[in-house]
């Protein structure tokens, strides 16, 4: 147990160094960032409407679009982490050692994605901080907390997941373009039959949070403006849970492909 | 020819199969709206054969190009050869282009013969044979941009994942901002008009407009391949880092 546990903290501390130091990672942050100013729900226009409205309903509003945006960025840098070991030939060497898979990977998945959520995080916390400032009220630091954990976590959990495991199966560009095409599928368009195609979005597996905006808080998003409040709840576990049972398929899908070589 | 059969076949499926798959799955997923929902309207099947033809095709050439175009196993071995690496990158770039191209020149073909496509105001007066050589404008210009965009930001950035993440970024970013696009001058900027904007009276220049700053990025990119140390770095950090 104590190996296994020294595995799992040496993964997580190997990753978040190597996924933290990637200057593109914060490069492309810094990107969204600027992309993101003038999106309905950016800085300039919450600024604006948060003296008019429910700190609440900007702050909802604030985290599904630093989801919406942030989480390519999220998707796109987990997604060459199992392709780099191959290409770097460590594959090989870890299956060559003692058992630690799981903990490897579960390692592996933790500190990448806390060290991609290093940017996202600050860049979510400056919103927060200045409307904070500009509503002169040191609650919407706590709120901003909640709806950070609330609505932001669980989806980088969920997403984060799928790009660790879907490049085990498919090619990384692939599946960049196959996320950009369900993102925008899953959770931008306005939930059927509004929209006539039929959709993920606005279910319970919405990881841009808007099914929690609207189960927990009330607050409309991405055409979604009736959910219940146990519907938002099951939507805040179902994420994780889904995020969790894709890791443990990665680690069970490896382990068979180790046997087969 | 021998070369470009050569090329397809290092590539194999991992780039063959995209722009199928598109289409295909395209093709099921109308097929799907039609019979299982009750939105099947000629509205909806025409908004969705565009777009796939306008968005989806453009993206995944812009992904791949940005992400597999400058990793080559053998790249020290490519720059110590008489043929110069930024020849090879570019005939693979025309390679990947023109095998989107081909597929989304059948996708147009079937959309246009069953009338299955969103008519730009501007050419719906125009005779039969100048409708049909306007539609290929619809992914032509896109594909010409994203192909050009995403090598150009491989190189610029020296980073594939970085200019693949900037890629999506622009492209969702374009799916919500037809208003801004429209209403300010920022018309060159637009890439999607035929499918969210089909009225706009601007669409004719808007494709040359389009076509021309893809036409424009290639000699800067042959231009950038020639820093061997650039494509050295991208190479190695991309993959490794």
């Amino acid at each position: 147990m104590s190996y296994q546990l020294a595995v799992w903290r040496g993964a997580i501390r190997a990753e978040f160094r190597m996924q933290i130091q990637r200057r593109a990672m914060w490069f492309t942050f810094a990107l969204l960032t600027i992309v993101a100013l003038p999106f309905r729900g950016g800085l300039p226009e919450i600024l604006t409407v948060a003296p008019h409205t429910s700190i609440v309903a900007v702050l909802c509003q604030w985290s599904v679009l630093v989801n919406f945006l942030g989480m390519i960025g999220v998707a796109f840098f987990m997604a060459d982490r199992l392709p780099r070991d191959h290409i770097v030939r460590v594959d090989e060497l870890f299956a060559s050692v003692a058992d630690g898979l799981a903990a490897r990977l579960v390692g592996k998945y933790l500190g990448g994605l806390a060290a991609v959520m290093v940017p996202l995080t600050l860049w979510y916390g400056c919103g927060v901080a200045s409307l904070s400032l500009h509503m002169q009220d040191l609650t919407v630091i706590v709120l901003g907390i909640v709806t950070y954990c609330a609505i932001v976590i669980p989806g980088a959990l969920f997403v984060g997941a799928f790009s660790l495991a879907c490049p085990a199966v498919l090619w990384v560009p692939l599946y960049q373009f196959l996320f950009v095409g369900y993102w925008l599928w899953g959770n931008a368009f306005p939930p059927y039959p509004h929209f006539p195609i039929i959709t993920l979005s606005g279910t319970m597996l919405t990881p841009v949070g808007s099914a929690i905006s609207v189960g927990l808080f009330h607050v409309p998003a991405f055409g979604l403006y009736h959910l219940s409040l146990a519907e938002g709840i099951a939507s805040l576990c179902l994420l994780p849970g889904i995020a969790i049972g894709t890791v443990l398929l990665l680690t069970i899908f490896i382990r068979w492909q180790m046997t087969q070589q | 020819m021998h070369r470009a059969y050569y090329e397809l076949r290092i590539w194999g499926w991992q780039v063959i199969a995209p722009p199928l798959i598109i289409l295909v799955g395209g093709a099921l997923g109308a097929i799907a709206i039609v019979t299982l929902t009750a939105h099947g309207t000629h509205a909806t099947v025409s908004t969705f054969l565009t777009a796939l033809c306008e968005m989806f095709l453009p993206l995944a050439a812009g992904i791949i190009c940005a992400m597999a175009l400058l990793q080559d196993a053998a790249l020290e071995l490519q720059l110590a050869l008489p043929v110069s690496f930024a020849i090879t990158t570019m005939r693979r770039w025309g390679l990947l282009v023109s095998w989107m191209a081909v597929c989304a020149w059948i996708g147009t073909c079937i959309m246009f013969i069953f009338g299955l496509w969103h008519v730009p105001t501007q050419i719906q007066e125009w005779p039969v044979l100048g409708r049909f050589l306007a539609a290929h404008l619809i992914w032509f210009a896109p594909l010409m941009w994203f192909g050009a965009i995403g090598l150009v930001l491989a190189l610029l950035l020296r980073n594939p994942v970085t200019s693949a993440t900037l890629l999506g970024g622009i492209w969702i970013v374009e799916t919500f901002a037809t208003n801004f696009f429209t209403t300010t001058g920022l018309h060159p900027l637009f890439l999607f008009p035929t499918t969210f904007a089909p009225a706009i009276d601007f669409w004719l220049p808007n494709r040359l407009e389009l076509i021309a700053t893809g036409v424009v990025l290639l000699p800067l990119c042959w231009w950038l391949l020639r820093d061997n140390e650039v494509v050295f770095q991208i190479s190695t950090t991309g993959q490794s880092e």
